[in-house]
């Protein structure tokens, strides 16, 4: 892999970061355990997706770039609302946020 | 004006965003988590700025770093982290596996951005363009009122779903069955 012929245009900067960030909150979201922190690993997955959508739209010139942006993060909203009161009843039930002690679907 | 090249500022900002999100994932502590999270989300509003989409910028601020990770940080406030009651042999070598499928992942995914000839060729409408940078929320909102009127009642009707199942969720049982609050 040779990246040293590469220019770093802003597309590539932005692309490149919103990678990193869809990546790190994967790998919050696999080897995490507290529920809580899965789903701030959900909302980084999110908002590199997001950063890749805004520096695809701007390469393009396209305004409706920032119209998709903007409906991706009312649906996060949603998203982060539900997933935390599922959350809350689980801890009511359970007294535990963590995955690992919510076993007892295995039977 | 649309900067064409990243500067001081998109580097620096860059770098603070994936500081706060390694600290997202690797923090012990839920409420480092929750203020790192809203800080990741901020700066990535301040890269919004420097690529000139202020309109954007802004509602990433408001509504991601200003509600979202507020609503963490409530949740975070609410629940009392107690110790783990069950521990899983093997977890920690899941967690080097899982290291292990990161740097996969960020590299293949590293090399098909830098390697593809999408970024090479961008297709450029000078008239959209100068449409974007000056009046961007005009651009937007007529956007939302002509060609995605539908989805966005539908973004709507979402919504009201949402806090309608967080109500039902929240709400406490009276006796038998229900969740024990």
């Amino acid at each position: 892999m040779n990246f040293t012929h590469l220019s770093l245009s802003i597309t590539d900067f932005h692309v490149a970061l919103g990678v990193c960030l869809f990546t790190l909150g994967t790998l919050g979201f696999l080897t995490r355990r507290s529920g809580i922190i899965v789903l701030m690993s959900l909302e980084l997955m999110l908002n590199g997706v997001n950063l890749c959508l805004v520096a695809f739209a701007h390469m393009h010139g396209n305004p409706e770039g920032s119209s998709l942006f903007l409906f991706i993060v009312l649906v996060a909203a949603a998203e982060a609302a539900v997933a935390l009161s599922l959350l809350v009843a689980l801890f009511r039930k359970t007294g535990s946020v963590y995955l690992d002690d919510l076993r007892r679907l295995r039977g | 004006m649309i900067a064409e090249a990243i500067g001081p500022f998109q580097l620096i900002i860059g770098f603070i965003t994936l500081v706060f999100a390694a600290t997202v994932i690797l923090s012990s502590n839920p409420v480092v988590s929750a203020m790192a999270l809203m800080g990741t989300l901020f700066t990535t509003g301040l890269l919004y700025f420097g690529l000139g989409l202020f309109f954007i910028g802004a509602a990433q601020i408001l509504i991601y770093a200003g509600a979202i990770s507020v609503l963490f940080v409530f949740i975070v406030m609410l629940l009392d982290f107690k110790p783990l009651k069950v521990r899983i042999p093997g977890r920690a070598a899941a967690n080097a596996l899982g290291g292990l499928a990161w740097a996969l992942m960020l590299g293949a995914l590293l090399t098909a951005v830098f390697k593809s000839s999408i970024l090479e060729s961008p297709v450029s409408d000078a008239v959209n363009e100068a449409a974007l940078a000056s009046n961007e929320s005009q651009v937007i909102a007529l956007q939302f009122l002509s060609k995605y009127m539908f989805p966005f009642q539908l973004t709507g009707l979402l919504i009201l779903a949402s806090i309608m199942g967080v109500v039902l969720l929240g709400r406490p049982r009276k006796r038998g069955g229900g969740p024990v609050a």
